[in-house]
């Protein structure tokens, strides 16, 4: 474990960057459970190497990096064939208006993408990472975060569920 | 704006405020380090973890050679030099192998009277194997059976 010094630099890393990693995480996940967890995962995971990290200049890449490979190895042991809810996919009558609802049209519409796009969508445009991190942090090449991002966006933009916003610019 | 735009307005606005930060305590606990640390203590690397093992076994090695050397050195004791010279000493223990030539370099092999080895007790086919009575040498108290080849 790293003490002093390091220790209380990954604790300020901790302070100032787990919501931001719990939000994107949610955005991976669907749910706040699986979310904490995750972020959780990839913290404990990075602690022990945050001597070496912090050397680098970003050290957000490696723990996105690490939370990512989390992510995407728990998806596929996991059988996601059938989820079971309480709500019909249709699209709703009315677009809605407030961010709650709006949120739960985004997740929806997110679960449509493939985990690697899905990825690819929260690290481009909520993390705001570069193309050539995301690639770092999903490890793949530049050209396949850039063809899953515009498939992604295809595919968000053909949503049912956000066809509204797109269209018709619903302020959230 | 465009659908890329778009998008990034819509997650920042919509994605949640976590319920709680990220417990340092839970993060300590969940830490794998420490576990890893005193692994790393307990049980060193797979080379270093071999070396009692390989210690045991050349003690080993050393005690069954030294065994083997006593043996070897025992059992040879009866043995005496080859004719003319046995008895001379009751301290020799002749090597039966070697016998001392014109040359004064040892010799190995057949030529030697006692054999390779030199046993006191090698009989031949029809001889019990028991060892030969004492015979009548130098007057030192030494006695020895030796039974010579061809």
């Amino acid at each position: 474990m790293v003490e002093g010094q390091d220790n209380g630099e990954f604790a300020d890393f901790v302070r100032s960057s787990s919501r931001e990693l719990q939000r994107s995480a949610w955005l991976l996940c669907g749910d706040w459970h699986s979310a904490q967890d995750l972020v959780q995962t990839a913290l404990a995971a990075t602690w022990p190497r945050w001597v070496d990290i912090q050397r680098d200049d970003r050290p957000q890449v490696y723990v996105y990096r690490v939370m990512v490979n989390a992510h995407l190895r728990a998806r596929r042991r996991r059988w996601r064939g059938e989820l079971p809810t309480a709500e019909l996919p249709e699209p709703p009558a009315a677009p809605p208006a407030h961010p709650t609802e709006m949120r739960d049209e985004l997740r929806r519409a997110l679960s449509r993408l493939s985990p690697q796009q899905r990825t690819v969508v929260v690290l481009r445009y909520f993390v705001d990472l570069s193309e050539a991190d995301v690639a770092t942090a999903v490890g793949c090449s530049i050209g396949a975060v850039k063809s899953h991002a515009s498939r992604a966006v295809r595919t968000l933009r053909e949503a049912p569920e956000l066809i509204d916003y797109f269209e018709q610019g619903v302020k959230i | 704006m465009n659908d890329t735009e778009l998008i990034a307005q819509l997650l920042h606005e919509t994605t949640p405020e976590p319920p709680s930060d990220i417990s340092l305590v839970g993060l300590r606990a969940a830490a794998p380090a420490p576990a890893l640390v005193t692994i790393e203590a307990i049980h060193p690397a797979p080379s270093r973890r071999w070396l009692p093992v390989i210690a045991a076994g050349a003690v080993a090695a050393c005690v069954a050679g030294a065994l083997t050397a006593v043996a070897l050195v025992g059992h040879d004791s009866h043995a005496v030099s080859p004719a003319g010279s046995g008895g001379s000493s009751p301290s020799s223990t002749s090597t039966p192998a070697a016998s001392a030539s014109s040359s004064g370099a040892p010799q190995l092999g057949p030529t030697n009277a006692a054999g390779p080895l030199g046993s006191p007790t090698t009989s031949y086919a029809g001889q019990p194997a028991t060892p030969a009575a004492p015979q009548t040498g130098p007057s030192n108290g030494f006695s020895t059976s030796f039974t010579s080849g061809h």
